[in-house]
């Protein structure tokens, strides 16, 4: 039996820890540093507001799509009308209206009114349809849409519609597909079927339902057998249009012996409103294949005042098929309103290895309810989570995870680890875990503590001439470590920037 | 909320209300009687908990709702018969039988030190006029299913006050006895601590007659014991669970600290088919300390659940916890706890330990440590560990000449018995150990068969 408790010291402090905290709360009433909230104005297709039948064959029909695929999104349609919005996670938001938003909108750009995407016309063709005012905006959050940036492809979604994919023939020349999810389903239709909904089926909760009826666009990866990708691969999402919603269907399959890594990215304008998105991301990792998956959320969180903000209710889940093969979330999650989001493994294959990094951050009065699940099914499966909580502000931050060992996976290993931060005396962190064992031979580690920078560390910081900001941003920097060590090196820098910012008054 | 009931969860519904209603009808005291009415109302607007329900996902009540107990009369037993329940320790002894106080089997309660008062629940009933004070934590009680259930059988229990400074020299061991199958035992105790008094506390739940797998023979017991600490009190609390395989036992404990108590609770279960343990702490005041331990055992298909829900709502707390489980052939565990920590309790320390042993391949453990917090300064972790034993650990011994089946004797007494080490009065905490050893060997030698 292994040890598993672990404190952290924390020093008795002073008395006059008002003081300490005015510094900060003076500058949290200050500016949203939210530099990615700008607004790009462009001729949109949007449909009126509300959702019904019409609504999702009009989707599809936009989207030119084969009979089986409105199938499923009627299917899906029909059981979503059967449920109720789920409000168990620790979070509190009055129930969406879900007439009062928009299922599609698509910057028009002048020659194909829309069905760029859809056509699967060349690299060059799509670039030179794009809209410049979005590209415009792409350029301004620094995403290389242009295919100029050497170590990474990217697929950049605005609203509904995906609007460029780079390098795709580079990789086609490995065999790899990389390319929007509505071209997949015009492309390659028996893959996408094939795939769909296997690993997150349609009725799998309440906004995977409301996902495959109303899917506006996504990414769908293959890796063919023993391919190792050379680059990053990427997605883009940015919501624009006010009272839309975006719900994106990922869907990343690595073939035998294969390895990818992707990575993720977003942002939204700020808007006074609540904006939905819902997305659902299916990876299927075949035998000895690894995928690494990588997710910066920066997401509009609200101002202060909790009016406006993206609600992010995620799907995430990977299904570790093969033998040996692996599968890696690694997350930072700073933005949104509200973050219900827990990408999870379902390790299958004898000797499978699922990890879950994750930094979240919440300020204000953000509210986030993530974790991971970890299925253990095959033979001497491994998975680690590692899970660094921050909170600031008013805001709660929860860990909620499952580690399930099921009777036949014999010698399966878990170590969990959910380190909590406090900063400030008005925010709340917590810790979900549900623990299930049905085989003995499992050995299952949880730890988690909580905890807030100590005085005695500051002091030391301090008195070496580091100044109380920097010196925070150090530690918290230090706190999560493990997890942006995961990170692929842009991303991490660019997590560890987003961290200060979003900390910026508050701490760093 | 209307919820729905299932056909079966609906007759069992109606018998309790029957039987709630029977024992109205009996009854003059008009507070009791509205406390039994609202329970009535919850109970046929809830019904029983299924496994939807977060807090009964993992303790399934099937066999519980297909069974209806009823609350019959205490049956006649002697002393002699009593004879092996007794510790060999000196204690002052208090019986119940079926749930009901019994008199003559018990010490002479007249005779207990100043200060310290004892009645039964059903005296207390009988004579006060109004008896609304005693259920001044009723809207906490109720929102637990059993402990709707408890306010609907509302009859009998024990109403135990010691004013300041008062002190029993010997501990009070409370003996509660299962005789009847198809029973209901439903007690509602009431413990009342002024500033700086001391109470030493064992309970223990067994069956008579140990039966066979007859259907008949199997009984229920229900308890929910509120236990009010005030300023600088000690309290210090043995609970041994060793009822017959067949019975049902739920107990749920509302313990309300003010400030400087100190307040100490094992817990021990071995019997019965389904068991749930609940804890509520209330940590209402400054410098409070509070130890929740447990060591449950469960075997063949038993299910052993524990739960704690400890609060922190002021300055310099601390609390402690360490929960054992030992599980073999299909037996479940269940742990969850929790701790919350309000955005007044700054210094809080809370730690919260749960740790299983798996040893066969059917067992099987569900466990759920959780932190809620608002504080900042606060020193607050939990962990959780689940396995079988270190086959390094059984090596060691091995290699110094023991054999492996003692090996593996030696390592789960270790295991299970660490919480007990709280204990202590030496004398309470040898008795504890040697009837978590029996049971133990008990096990251990049907996994050797």
């Amino acid at each position: 039996m292994a040890n598993p408790a672990i404190i952290t010291e924390l020093q008795p402090q002073g008395i006059q820890e008002s003081g300490q905290y005015q510094e900060i709360d003076d500058l949290l009433s200050k500016n949203q540093h939210y530099k990615e909230g700008f607004v790009t104005t462009t001729s949109v297709e949007t449909f009126d507001k509300g959702i019904n039948e019409e609504v999702v064959r009009a989707i599809s029909a936009k989207k030119n799509e084969p009979e089986w695929m409105l199938d499923f999104r009627l299917k899906a349609f029909a059981h979503w009308k059967t449920l109720k919005e789920p409000h168990w996670a620790k979070a509190e938001y009055t129930p969406l209206d879900y007439q009062d938003y928009s299922y599609y909108s698509a910057p028009e750009c002048g020659s194909c009114a829309g069905q760029c995407s859809t056509e699967g016309g060349t690299e060059d063709s799509i670039e030179n349809e794009i809209d410049p005012e979005v590209a415009k905006a792409f350029a301004e959050l620094g995403v290389p849409i242009a295919g100029d940036d050497a170590n990474v492809a990217v697929d950049a979604i605005f609203d509904s519609i995906s609007v460029s994919t780079t390098k795709r023939e580079d990789l086609a020349e490995l065999g790899i597909i990389f390319c929007s999810f509505s071209e997949a389903v015009q492309d390659y239709p028996e893959m996408v079927q094939k795939y769909i909904g296997t690993v997150v089926p349609y009725h799998d909760n309440y906004f995977a339902a409301l996902n495959s009826a109303v899917a506006s666009d996504g990414t769908f990866v293959y890796i063919p057998e023993g391919v190792h990708c050379p680059i990053d691969l990427s997605t883009y999402f940015r919501i624009n249009e006010a009272k839309t919603g975006q719900f994106e269907r990922t869907i990343l399959i690595a073939d035998k012996g294969s390895y990818v890594s992707y990575l993720e990215g977003c942002s939204a304008p700020v808007r006074d409103t609540y904006q939905l998105h819902a997305a659902v991301v299916e990876v299927i990792v075949h035998e000895d294949a690894e995928v690494k998956y990588s997710t910066v959320q920066n997401w509009y969180p609200g101002d202060d005042d909790c009016t406006g903000g993206i609600l992010n209710f995620v799907t995430k889940r990977g299904l570790c098929e093969g033998k040996n093969s692996k599968l890696s979330w690694t997350q930072a999650e700073t933005g949104s309103a509200i973050t219900w989001k827990y990408p999870s493994c379902i390790l299958k294959g004898d000797n499978a290895i699922g990890e879950f990094y994750s930094v979240a951050l919440t300020n204000r009065r953000q509210q986030a309810d993530t974790g991971t699940k970890m299925i253990h099914i095959g033979k001497n499966t491994r998975s680690t989570i590692i899970s660094k909580g921050l909170s600031a502000g008013k805001s709660d931050n929860t860990y909620r995870g499952q580690v399930k060992i099921l009777p036949s996976a014999e010698g399966a290993r878990n170590f969990t680890q959910c380190d909590s931060m406090l900063i400030g005396d008005q925010c709340g962190a917590h810790t979900f875990p549900y623990i299930e064992v049905e085989n003995p031979t499992a050995q299952i580690e949880h730890e988690a503590t909580t905890s807030r920078i100590g005085e005695d560390q500051l002091f030391y910081c301090k008195q070496r001439g580091i100044s109380e900001q920097d010196a925070i941003s150090m530690i918290v920097n230090g706190f999560c470590k493990e997890v942006f060590s995961e990170l692929p090196l842009e991303f991490a820098q660019e997590a560890e920037e987003l961290l200060a910012i979003s900390l910026e008054g508050s701490v760093g | 909320m209307q919820r729905k009931i299932s056909p079966v969860a609906q007759k069992a519904v109606a018998h309790y209300i029957a039987e709630s209603e029977r024992l109205n009808q009996a009854c003059d005291n008009e507070s009791l009687k509205q406390i039994r009415e609202q329970a009535q109302a919850l109970l046929k607007q809830q019904g029983f908990p299924t496994q939807r329900d977060e807090n009964w996902q993992y303790t399934r009540l099937t066999n519980f709702v297909q069974k209806h107990f009823e609350v019959k009369p205490a049956s006649k037993i002697t002393s002699e018969q009593l004879h092996k329940f007794m510790p060999d320790f000196a204690v002052t002894k208090v019986v119940f039988v079926d749930g009901w106080f019994n008199e003559s089997l018990s010490d002479d309660l007249a005779a207990l030190p100043k200060g310290v008062s004892f009645e039964s629940l059903q005296d207390t009933f009988d004579i006060a006029g109004d008896t609304s004070a005693l259920f001044s934590s009723e809207s906490e009680i109720t929102k637990e299913p059993f402990g709707v259930l408890n306010s609907l059988l509302l009859a009998d229990g024990f109403y135990l006050q010691l004013s300041a400074n008062a002190h029993l020299e010997l501990p009070l061991f409370v003996l509660n006895i299962q005789t009847e199958g198809q029973h209901m035992s439903n007690l509602r105790n009431r413990i009342e601590l002024a500033d700086n008094a001391e109470l030493t506390l064992i309970e223990r739940y067994v069956t008579l007659e140990t039966s066979t797998q007859d259907n008949d023979s199997m009984a229920c017991t229900n308890v929910v014991t509120e236990v009010n600490l005030a300023k600088h009190t000690r309290f210090k609390q043995v609970v041994m669970q060793e009822q017959d395989d067949n019975a049902f036992y739920f107990n749920n404990q509302y313990i309300y600290q003010d400030d400087s108590s100190s307040c100490m609770s094992f817990y021990g279960s071995m019997g019965s088919q389904l068991s749930r343990h609940q804890n509520h702490i209330f940590m209402n005041g400054e410098h409070i300390e509070s130890q929740q331990n447990s060591a449950c055992l469960a075997k063949d298909k038993q299910t052993v659940d524990s739960r704690t829900d400890t609060q922190h709502n002021d300055v310099w707390g601390n609390s402690q916890q360490l929960h054992k489980y030992v599980l073999t052939d299909h037996a479940v565990g269940v742990f969850n706890g929790m701790i919350r920590v309000d955005q007044k309790a700054q210094k809080t320390d809370g730690q919260m330990d749960n740790k299983n042993l798996l040893l066969s391949d059917t067992a099987k453990m569900d466990t759920k440590p959780q932190l809620e917090i608002y504080a900042d300064d606060v020193k607050c972790s939990h962990g959780s560990a689940s396995g079988q034993i270190d086959k390094n650990q059984i090596f060691y011994l091995q290699a110094r000449g023991i054999r492996r089946a003692d090996a593996i004797k030696m390592i789960t007494h270790a295991f299970l018995l660490e919480p007990v080490e709280v204990i202590n009065n030496a004398a309470i905490r040898q008795w504890v150990t040697a009837r978590l050893s029996a049971g133990l060997a008990s096990v251990q030698k049907k996994v050797r068969e």
